[in-house]
């Protein structure tokens, strides 16, 4: 069941990955589109479409996540303490604090991208944007790192 | 009185009783997954196994962050933090790699 339950939290976290990018580095690009080159169309998207389906993704990931987590605690965390592997724990912890705190950026995320907001807060929505997006790929990286070490009996 | 959820005094308040309750370990509840128990308060519970804090310290965050950005006007925070918001979530996450630091030691 746990092995179910981690392969559907991988999957949405490569779709977040691939939503939150995309928004990002189309945020970053501030000219617009002249060709029709790969990184154009990659960055010439409706960056606004993105954000409920970023919002959606990243409750869903973490809440996964959260089910999984005991799972982790007692098959995985304890044997990396066996292994001496204390980095391995360091990092997840940075990836379970790093997505703790991702949750609460959420709800402004989602007003600063409001169409009301667009004039007034581009820095602060690149930026939690931006945030948003290292925070996603560094939980991914090190869950997928993590789980090549030693993953979920 | 109409109540109005602010988002950035969400952010703030989450951050800031997610950074203090990780510093001083002071997570609302402790998780103990061996037998699937809770104990209140962050006194490690002998004979239960492992402790999990993630959970207790988020809910806390959490229920506190939303109380005060229904009570909290957010007029003074969002016109002294405008376009400088990024840089709390920045600070949180600075402050815990640098708490988790004695894993990488």
């Amino acid at each position: 069941m746990m092995i179910a339950v981690l392969i559907v939290h991988g999957l949405l976290a490569v779709a977040l990955l691939g939503a939150i990018t995309h928004q990002c580095l189309s945020a970053l690009r501030a000219k617009p589109a002249s060709t029709l080159s790969f990184v154009d169309r990659y960055t010439g998207v409706n960056q606004r479409v993105f954000t409920w389906a970023v919002v959606i993704l990243y409750g869903t990931t973490t809440l996964l996540g959260a089910i999984i987590y005991p799972s982790y605690r007692l098959n995985v965390r304890v044997p990396f303490e066996e292994m001496s592997l204390g980095w391995a724990v360091g990092l997840f912890e940075l990836k379970e604090h790093f997505g703790g705190l991702g949750l609460c950026l959420l709800p402004v995320y989602a007003w600063l991208w409001q169409p009301q907001q667009m004039q007034s807060h581009a820095r602060d929505r690149l930026a939690i944007t931006a945030i948003l997006a290292f925070i996603v790929w560094w939980d991914l990286l090190v869950g997928h790192v993590l789980n090549n070490i030693r993953g979920l009996p | 009185m109409r109540l109005r959820f602010s988002p950035i005094i969400f952010m703030l308040a989450y951050c800031l009783v997610y950074v203090a309750a990780l510093l001083w370990d002071l997570p609302a509840f402790l998780y103990y997954p061996l037998h699937g128990q809770l104990s209140w308060g962050p006194e490690v519970v002998k004979g239960l196994g492992p402790a999990m804090a993630w959970y207790g310290i988020m809910a806390e965050a959490a229920l506190i962050a939303a109380i005060l950005a229904v009570i909290v006007p957010d007029r003074w925070f969002a016109n002294r933090l405008h376009n400088v918001l990024w840089t709390v979530p920045v600070a949180a996450m600075l402050i815990c790699t640098f708490l988790m630091r004695t894993f990488f030691g």
